[in-house]
């Protein structure tokens, strides 16, 4: 099993990479380009689930101030994911990988799993984002669009997020 | 074990919150719209538990609503039958001044209940009016709510009349103030029950409506509400047998309406010629 000392270092580099693609992001208001759930999924197992929820705190915070967003915005929609994600671990990877503290990856669960988990902590995230942007004033139809869009964007990024964040045994 | 693990999902519940309302509120702060939609929801949500507080509160405070509302009743009653009491002794002064008492084709006379039998199959009503008050045999015995008897025997000071709840009474009434007309007689068993009789299976009527008399009797005047029609049935084939509900209660009954029809005789007389 890879270490994962080098976790925070990558995590640290996602997090300027987040808050760059929210400063600069071409894409309009119907996709909402966030790495973060991925990387919340991502934390390792070792890290119990209220320092999960006080680190997607403060990376949703961190860039609600760097960028140009509502702060507040990312930290509210991130923390469910928090929360969720070891039952989402544990429904996709099983109770094993959570007592162990191991991490997945594509290599042991394949790329199916760890899309339905990441389509999971997505789902959840948008949600939270979508509704809470729109805070009542957008109609369904946008609200529902934006949703699609954005759910399709971030898995195919969410993919190499995840990819990069997990380690890899066969290395 | 499962203790320790009910007291980490508390925890963690608890922090999640924590954090959630932190984020929501500098979401809040840091967002016009969301601060409006906010506000909007937390109106919502405290008018809801509001609201759900005060019907509680209006609950449990009703009992102290039934006793004031009670007293209420029996004061209102008690200026009621001062009300009733001065009106009697007005009428009794009019029939002083004016001895006919008349109004129309009838003459009235106020008087009070002596004595009432409300528990047998023959219930009997003795008033405190007899020949001396122009009491006579025949007459009506009436209030507001109801026809309550027909006086059978005068004394000088006090006269017996057949209760309305008895097995040898009909009273001639009328389904609405236009509708058809049929005998109406105590139920023999309720104290506020009555049947109507005899009125045609064409004729179109709804549970509640009024019935009064018809004035066909030569012995009540018409129009006199006396109750309200309940269910009914069809009596062989041809005519329908309605329950009624009377209006006046004859538990409570104190002060009555003496009403003799003036053109009695004469409707009498015509009628043994025939």
């Amino acid at each position: 099993m890879r270490s994962n000392q080098n976790f925070g270092l990558l995590f640290s580099l996602m997090l300027v990479c987040q808050i760059m693609l929210c400063n600069f992001s071409p894409l309009g208001p119907y996709v909402i380009l966030s790495m973060l759930p991925a990387m919340i999924l991502c934390v390792p197992l070792t890290i119990s689930t209220i320092g999960c929820m006080f680190i997607a705190f403060a990376s949703g915070l961190a860039v609600d101030w760097l960028s140009e967003g509502l702060v507040g915005l990312n930290a509210a929609a991130l923390i469910p994911v928090a929360l969720m994600r070891k039952g989402i671990i544990r429904i996709y990877f099983g109770e094993d990988l959570i007592d162990r503290g191991d991490s997945f990856s594509f290599n042991k669960f394949g790329t199916a799993k760890v899309s339905a988990a990441i389509l999971t902590s997505l789902t959840l995230f948008l949600i939270a984002y979508v509704i809470l942007d729109g805070a009542g004033t957008r109609p369904l139809w946008f609200n529902l669009t934006c949703f699609g869009a954005s759910m399709i964007c971030n898995w195919i990024l969410s993919l190499l997020v995840t990819h990069i964040l997990t380690p890899d045994d066969r290395k | 074990m499962r203790r320790s693990n009910i007291i980490y999902h508390v925890i963690n519940a608890a922090i999640f919150i924590l954090l959630e309302v932190a984020a929501l509120n500098m979401l809040r702060n840091n967002g016009t719209i969301q601060n409006v939609w906010f506000s909007k929801g937390a109106h919502a949500f405290s008018a809801t538990v509001w609201g759900g507080a005060q019907n509680v509160r209006h609950y449990f405070s009703l009992k102290k609503r039934n006793d004031a509302l009670a007293q209420d009743n029996h004061e209102l009653r008690i200026r009621i039958a001062e009300l009733e009491s001065m009106m009697a002794d007005s009428l009794s002064s009019q029939r002083n001044t004016s001895p006919e008492g008349i109004a129309g084709d009838f003459r009235y006379i106020p008087a009070t209940i002596v004595k009432i039998s409300n528990n047998t199959q023959h219930n009997y009503i003795i008033i405190g009016k007899g020949s001396d008050d122009g009491v006579s045999k025949g007459a009506g015995v009436i209030t507001g709510k109801g026809a309550i008897g027909v006086i059978d025997a005068v004394g000088r000071k006090y006269s017996y009349a057949r209760s309305f709840k008895n097995h040898e009474m009909n009273i001639s009434a009328r389904l609405g103030k236009e509708g058809a007309v049929g005998p109406m007689a105590w139920n023999g068993y309720s104290s506020n029950g009555a049947v109507l009789r005899e009125i045609p299976h064409h004729v179109e009527f709804h549970h509640g409506d009024t019935v009064y008399t018809s004035g066909y009797s030569s012995i009540f005047p018409p129009d006199i509400p006396l109750g309200t029609t309940g269910d009914s049935r069809i009596v062989n084939g041809a005519t329908y047998e309605i329950e009624i509900n009377l209006f006046e209660d004859f538990g409570a009954l104190r002060y009555v309406t003496v009403v003799e029809n003036l053109g009695k005789e004469e409707i009498n007389n015509l009628e043994d010629m025939q």
